[in-house]
């Protein structure tokens, strides 16, 4: 029951979920997930971001919450703060911001 | 791209969505919805648009929806469907099991507007019978309408709109074919616009005879005159007030 968010819908405003949540589009606002949060490569995000686990490997402009890890893969851009208790920032990825690890 | 999106049951959206591809939505949505592709509303979709339209390509509902519905090619209303607004589309269903209390407008998708006059007629004969029927099936309680109406012996012509009419109430839905019947006749137009309200066991009370007064403003919005192109024009007058539904 996974949600998808496909890759030409554009949604703005307020996003909370309490499943697992694959972005594929453009996210503007606020996104809040009680799940693991993917964020797809050609993927917008420009959103405060609130997960359990974060794997991006789209773009993120915006800070990052996470209660359990976040891992930016080859090709992600993220510009934002990261508070996460296990970060891995893969060869490639682009990363801009300050990252707290004591969570 | 045309990729199915998901909005799964635990998701919350207070905001738009926008764009294109087809969604699949289970979950609540506070705002606009106005998608280029099909929508699906699954039992457990909660939707209200606060300001604009839940507007999408072909829009199928199972779930529950506060707001005005445009389809580009279709609305369907299946069983389970609860919506509160109005519906604007080229072809509209409403399936048994289906509850909508709002405006019913089918016909050209642009101008909202059902056109009258004399087009093909058996394009219009042809499409009048689906759309009659789905309209009889799906009411189990017809409003009646005022009483002037029915004491001028409502014209076979009136009954064959196919919503509304004293005839198809008094003898209980189950007359579908009579409906269709009375469709066949050559100047039924196939555009139905009108005023549905299905009601349900447990649904809050419902209007037993609607306001005449109301009615108009609302059917005056959409058009000069209902579909009814084959009366009198000293019936017209009257009619024009009456079958705003």
């Amino acid at each position: 029951m996974a949600t998808v968010i496909g890759q030409g819908i554009i949604i703005e405003g307020e996003v909370t979920s309490d499943e697992a949540v694959v972005v594929a589009g453009t996210v503007r606002g606020k996104l809040t997930v009680d799940g693991p949060l993917t964020i797809e490569a050609g993927a917008v995000v420009e959103a405060d971001v609130g997960a359990t686990s974060l794997s991006l490997g789209g773009s993120i402009t915006g800070n990052v919450t996470a209660t359990d890890r976040v891992d930016l893969l080859a090709g992600s851009r993220l510009v934002g703060d990261v508070k996460a208790g296990r970060v891995t920032i893969a060869d490639g990825a682009v990363f801009k911001g300050s990252v707290d690890m004591d969570v | 791209m045309s990729d199915v999106s998901r909005l799964g049951r635990g998701l919350v959206i207070r905001g738009s969505i926008r764009g294109e591809g087809d969604i699949e939505i289970d979950g609540r949505v506070e705002g606009v919805v106005d998608v280029d592709g099909d929508l699906t509303l699954t039992e457990s979709a909660r939707v209200r648009i606060d300001d604009g339209e839940l507007s999408g390509r072909r829009v199928s509902i199972r779930g529950a929806v506060a707001g005005n519905i445009r389809g580009a090619t279709a609305i369907v209303l299946e069983d389970g469907a609860r919506v509160v607004g109005d519906l604007a589309a080229p072809s509209i269903g409403i399936r048994p099991g289906g509850l909508l209390r709002g405006h019913v407008a089918t016909g050209d998708a642009e101008s909202g507007v059902p056109t009258r006059g004399r087009a093909d007629r058996s394009a219009k004969v042809a499409a009048a019978r689906p759309a009659a029927k789905a309209a009889a099936k799906a009411l189990p309680y017809v409003a009646v309408p005022p009483p002037r109406l029915a004491s001028q012996g409502a014209s076979p012509r009136l009954v064959s709109q196919g919503v509304a009419s004293p005839r198809l109430a008094s003898q209980g839905v189950a007359s579908p074919r009579l409906a269709s019947q009375e469709v066949a006749s050559p100047r039924a137009s196939a555009k139905v616009s009108g005023r549905v309200a299905s009601t349900q066991r447990n649904a809050p009370e419902e209007d037993a005879v609607p306001t005449p007064r109301a009615k108009p403003a609302r059917g005056r919005a959409e058009a000069p005159a209902p579909v009814m192109p084959s009366l009198k024009k000293g019936q017209k007058g009257q009619l024009k007030r009456k079958a705003g539904h």
